[in-house]
């Protein structure tokens, strides 16, 4: 990534409309790693996710669309879409749950480890949060702040109504202060790809 | 629970009732007790709409009593849809207060002469019988509406729409939630036709009067509830997530499994999947001034509802289940909320299945009469529907006629029933819950995930592909035992991690009825409700040929994964054998 060309945008909110940017996190956003490394490496040791928290809250984890249940044995590759969610109802829930007792209800797209391919070269990666994870693990991120698809973080933010913006204290774009007309028409897009996000609540 | 209720609607001079013992019926409940009385006085060979099929509504062993989650109602009759036999159940009021007033079962038998509609009135002194024709055609908003108007609001009700009256394959009965709002149903299966075939529009139950059930060890049983409600408070599943974002939470993790069926089934990932997703459904519902956490009955603790409200913040339906959104939403391409809800309103109000809809729009959009993702076309359908026109009544009988009468092959349908949200070339064990099930396909029909618990039909080691069968098996087994309890399948999730609220539950039933059951009587429970409605289907003229997926299922790869359906039939054949 070219630093220089890079486009930010902050927003300092209410706490009410916090809640109300968290969905966008269902879509995903992007992360870099590296190619070859464990799902378990990434989540832990790259992204600081605890493992108890793994361990007890992500009951279920999908890598490109399989249902995951070793995440010690899942490697990531240049393009992985990642998903993490909480334990879900239904039998079907319940199904795809890590190690779940049901786990031959889907065995033709769990997720199973090819040949080993090490690489060190760096890799971007798509991170989904749902459900709980969203709620407990998105506020965190957003602070941080995290990278998304122009396009999809303009589809956002251009479907979110008067009440919204009126729940934002502080709009920074490329660090510097705009009235929230410019985003809400979709015209803070530039010519990057990508644009840098971060929420802050105050 | 000591009575049952028997109205003739085919009596000369009018209806008749009469309050029975319980007889050779004591001991039974819920979909135990509707199996039953249909398996012992259907005819299987007869017709669905006719004076010899009946029509069963009955509380389950636990409703009425202060047993948490307890409120299901279960509803059986021979199918029109299927032709087979059909237990479907829904939430609401009506269950506890049926329980209350003393009746384990209402039996409608017979079928009127003329055209006029019926209401009946229960409560704890009399049962009264009158003609209502200005009820003739009304939604079931409107229906709650006027009862409400003449008994008051302490009452509960049980109605059908106009889609039951024109006694099509796809009504549903509805029974009203806390808010005396018909928005629970009895979905599956074409039960609001029977009842309509027998001229019954309404059913008024006022427990005014009428107090608890009493347990015969109170002690024991309110201990037995104290854990019970613990355990499903502390799960992720009963106690986090269904209450924060509903059933619909799943849409985002099906869609990600690549087992969403999307535009009739023909790939399993929808691109609109995060705009319908619970998480955005809760959102919405939040800034509008709706509830994202609601129970549908008294008593339950789980709370997987909520409340929709429209644009200007008004009530316009229950929050929308998973189901539903699939199958108005992903199955006909539709990625908006708003329609998806009021597609639910009107399913509601004509008293329709959701599912069944869902899917014969979907199947009327293959066959080009609309294109997928136009919202205003399926609400149009639906209000075709409503009117009784002829394009409406083709789809009100569901989605494997709308496919014969415009030569649509691809129909998701198994022994006439539309497939739930799951597919099943993604999913391959729930594809044989459908295939197998007495009662078409059904996602319902193998969800008690107590199996590893219960140990049904002995170990089953669920990491090989072969043990699918047996898993079905059990999972259909535990679950016709459930059916009979009164107590929503949520619990399941619970019961499935934690010994001790399985235990619990079991304290319940033991505790009330001065029982002593242990995991191998609810095992043998279930076992015999299934054996009960298998062998109803075989006499109806059911074979093996009927427990198949559609052939495409077998054919078509189904993106992204690209898999077909390959259980073997010789496997199929293998899962009522115990």
């Amino acid at each position: 990534m070219n630093n220089s060309k890079l486009t930010t945008l902050s927003l300092c909110v209410e706490e009410h409309v916090l809640a109300r940017i968290l969905p966008i996190l269902q879509k995903g956003f992007i992360i870099w790693s590296r190619a070859g490394c464990s799902l378990n490496e990434l989540l832990c040791m790259q992204q600081k996710i605890s493992s108890d928290y793994i361990a007890e809250r992500i009951s279920t984890i999908f890598l490109d669309g399989k249902p995951v249940d070793d995440i010690d044995k899942t490697v990531i590759h240049d393009g992985s879409s990642i998903a993490l969610s909480g334990a879900m109802p239904g039998l079907v829930g319940a199904v795809m749950r890590r190690g779940s007792f049901y786990a031959s209800f889907r065995d033709s797209i769990t997720y199973k480890k090819g040949p080993d391919t090490p690489s060190q070269e760096k890799c971007m990666v798509n991170l989904k949060f749902f459900n709980i994870v969203m709620k407990e693990l998105g506020p965190d991120f957003l602070k941080k702040g995290i990278f998304f698809k122009s396009s999809d973080l303009t589809d956002f933010l251009t479907n979110q109504s008067k009440d919204f913006w009126h729940g934002n204290k502080e709009i920074l774009l490329n660090k510097k202060p705009v009235g929230y007309s410019l985003i809400e028409k979709g015209e803070f897009v530039l010519q990057n790809d990508l644009v840098f996000f971060s929420v802050k609540v105050c | 629970m000591e009575f049952i209720l028997r109205i003739d609607v085919g009596a000369k001079g009018g209806p008749t009732w009469r309050k029975e013992p319980l007889g050779g019926y004591a001991g039974n409940g819920g979909r135990g007790m509707t199996s039953l009385i249909v398996s012992k006085e259907v005819p299987p060979l007869c017709h669905p709409l006719g004076a010899r099929n009946k029509l069963v509504i009955a509380p389950g062993l636990l409703s009425g009593t202060s047993a948490s989650m307890s409120g299901r109602i279960s509803i059986g009759c021979k199918s029109p849809l299927t032709n087979g036999i059909k237990e479907s159940n829904s939430g609401g009021q009506p269950g506890q207060m049926l329980a209350r007033l003393g009746y384990a079962a209402i039996i409608i038998e017979g079928k009127p002469e003329g055209h006029d509609l019926y209401k009946i009135v229960i409560n704890k002194d009399e049962v009264k019988i009158d003609i209502d024709n200005s009820l003739k055609m009304l939604g079931n908003y409107d229906v709650v509406d006027k009862m409400k108007n003449e008994y008051g609001d302490k009452i509960s009700t049980i109605s059908i729409g106009p889609a039951g009256e024109m006694k099509m394959s796809a009504a549903s009965i509805a029974c009203t939630d806390m808010e005396l709002r018909p928005t629970r149903h009895a979905g599956r299966g074409g039960t609001g036709a029977v009842m309509g075939s027998k001229g019954v529009k309404v059913i008024v139950l006022d427990d005014t009067g009428k107090s608890m059930r009493t347990p015969k060890d109170p002690e024991k049983f309110k201990e037995a509830n104290k854990i019970f409600v613990k355990g499903l408070k502390k799960h992720p599943v009963t106690g986090e997530a269904l209450p924060t974002y509903g059933t619909n939470v799943l849409t985002n993790i099906i869609n990600e499994s690549g087992g969403f069926p999307t535009n009739n089934f023909k790939s399993g990932k929808f691109s609109g999947a995060s705009k319908i997703s619970g998480e955005s459904e809760v959102e919405l519902q939040t800034k509008r001034g709706g509830l994202a956490t609601h129970g549908c009955h008294r008593g339950c603790v789980i709370q997987c509802s909520g409340i929709y409200n429209d644009k200007q913040g008004n009530f316009l339906t229950k929050q929308p289940e998973y189901e539903t959104v699939w199958a108005h939403g992903a199955n006909c391409g539709i990625d908006d909320l708003d329609t998806i809800a009021m597609l639910d309103r009107l399913d509601d109000d004509f008293g329709l299945d959701t599912i069944e809809m869902g899917a014969a729009i979907a199947v009327a959009m293959e066959a080009g009469l609309a294109k997928f993702g136009d919202g205003e076309a399926a609400i149009n359908f639906i209000k075709e529907v409503g009117k009784g026109t002829p394009l409406g009544r083709i789809l009100g009988n569901g989605a494997a006629i709308t496919a014969k009468a415009y030569g649509v092959e691809r129909a998701p349908v198994v022994k006439g029933q539309a497939m739930p949200a799951y597919d099943p070339r993604a999913i391959k064990g729930i594809g044989v819950t459908y295939a197998t099930s007495t009662m078409g396909a059904d996602h319902t029909s193998g969800y008690a995930i107590a199996t590893n618990i219960l140990k049904v039909g002995g170990d089953v080691d669920p990491l090989k592909t072969e043990g699918q069968v047996d898993l079905s098996r059990n999972l259909q087994i535990a679950t016709a035992a459930i059916d009979s309890t009164g107590m929503c399948l949520f619990i399941a999730f619970a019961v499935l991690d934690q010994p001790e609220t399985f235990q619990a539950l079991i304290d319940l039933l033991n505790a009330f009825y001065g029982l002593t059951l242990t995991a191998d009587d609810v095992t043998a429970l279930g076992k015999s409700i299934l054996k009960m409605e298998r062998k109803f289907n075989t006499d109806a003229g059911f074979t093996a040929k009927h427990d198949r997926l559609p052939e495409y299922f077998y054919t078509e790869a189904f993106p992204p994964h690209n898999v077909t359906f390959d259980i073997k039939d010789e496997d199929l054949d293998q899962l009522y054998n115990w």
